[in-house]
């Protein structure tokens, strides 16, 4: 690596994902809809609001609703992390285009097709973080986060396996998302400097 | 006497009907269809070019399309039968994409619980 993420490179990355997949970013915390899911989502017992509007990046349709400025670095928020929540809300894009309304409906209703899309968008993690990195990070670590979104404990070691099965092609060199594909193919064309020396 | 409202009513609580019919019919559908499906969760199979693996509600879930991924990466993967080994998992049985030629672990018929 030749040189760091710069707040420009972010904003270029995000204009491009958003580009390619019909997307547009809105500010989280001046977002009405978003405090009626935050409330909607307490009420379900899914998500505590206040951390839901803090600490959550959302994607409802092909709206991104993000806690942060785009190329602003903030705690918890750097701009690598910024990069890869970007391919993690559009993967939650392609399965919208994908599912269609099924994807909302059986995200909110059912925990084990929340825990199925969540682990799917994780993988874009594994994606980015090999491509950058070149290992691949620990799965489980993923898989855990899902009990923040009110998974249960046999939607969790499910998404383990799915994530640990899934990360061993990503290992042998494989892109296995759609939304990961798209980023990788951008960062080798305009960030090659920040991929790992193989 | 009906007045046009009365037959628009009509038509609108004969379509209500119609709908409710096919909700009835379509969730009675379902239930066969959850029960004649139920598998162990975790357990993965190859099915054809198609990585699958059971999920908490006993259905087949896929994992990874291997066609899909060949397309992605412009390179041949193959479903196959494979064993993850680290520190963190373990010793862990099931199926995924590897590309192709590469040889499977153990046979890709049948499940990996």
């Amino acid at each position: 690596m030749t040189r760091e993420l710069q707040p420009d490179d972010v904003r270029a990355f995000w204009t491009h994902m958003m580009e390619h997949y019909g997307s547009e970013s809105l500010a989280k915390d001046d977002a009405t809809s978003m405090k009626a899911v935050a409330f909607v989502l307490d009420q379900l017992g899914v998500m505590d609001k206040d951390k839901f509007l803090r600490d959550y990046t959302t994607t409802i349709g092909r709206k991104v609703y993000t806690p942060f400025e785009i190329g602003v670095a903030q705690p918890g928020w750097e701009l690598w992390a910024q990069v890869t929540v970007c391919v993690h809300e559009h993967q939650h894009v392609v399965q919208h285009v994908r599912d269609g309304l099924l994807f909302e409906a059986s995200y909110v209703a059912d925990t084990s097709a929340r825990a199925r899309h969540e682990a799917e968008a994780y993988l874009t993690a594994i994606e980015l973080h090999h491509w950058r990195y070149g290992t691949i990070p620990p799965p489980r670590r993923f898989a855990e986060k899902l009990a923040a979104y009110a998974c249960t404990e046999q939607d969790i070691l499910w998404a383990a396996k799915y994530l640990t099965l899934a990360a061993e092609t990503v290992r042998l060199g494989g892109l296995v998302t759609e939304a990961g594909a798209v980023a990788i193919d951008w960062l080798d064309e305009h960030l090659a400097e920040l991929a790992h020396d193989d | 006497m009906r007045t046009v409202d009365d037959k628009i009513e009509e038509g609108v609580m004969g379509k209500g009907m119609g709908i409710l019919m096919v909700a009835v019919v379509a969730t009675a559908a379902c239930r066969t269809l959850v029960v004649r499906d139920e598998c162990p969760m975790g357990e993965t199979r190859c099915e054809g070019e198609v990585a699958q693996i059971c999920d908490a509600n006993g259905s087949w879930q896929t994992l990874l399309d291997c066609e899909r991924v060949s397309e992605l990466n412009r390179a041949g993967f193959a479903c196959a039968a494979i064993i993850v080994e680290d520190d963190e998992v373990g010793r862990l049985p099931g199926h995924t994409c590897v590309p192709a030629g590469t040889s499977p672990v153990g046979g890709a018929d049948g499940g990996a619980p």
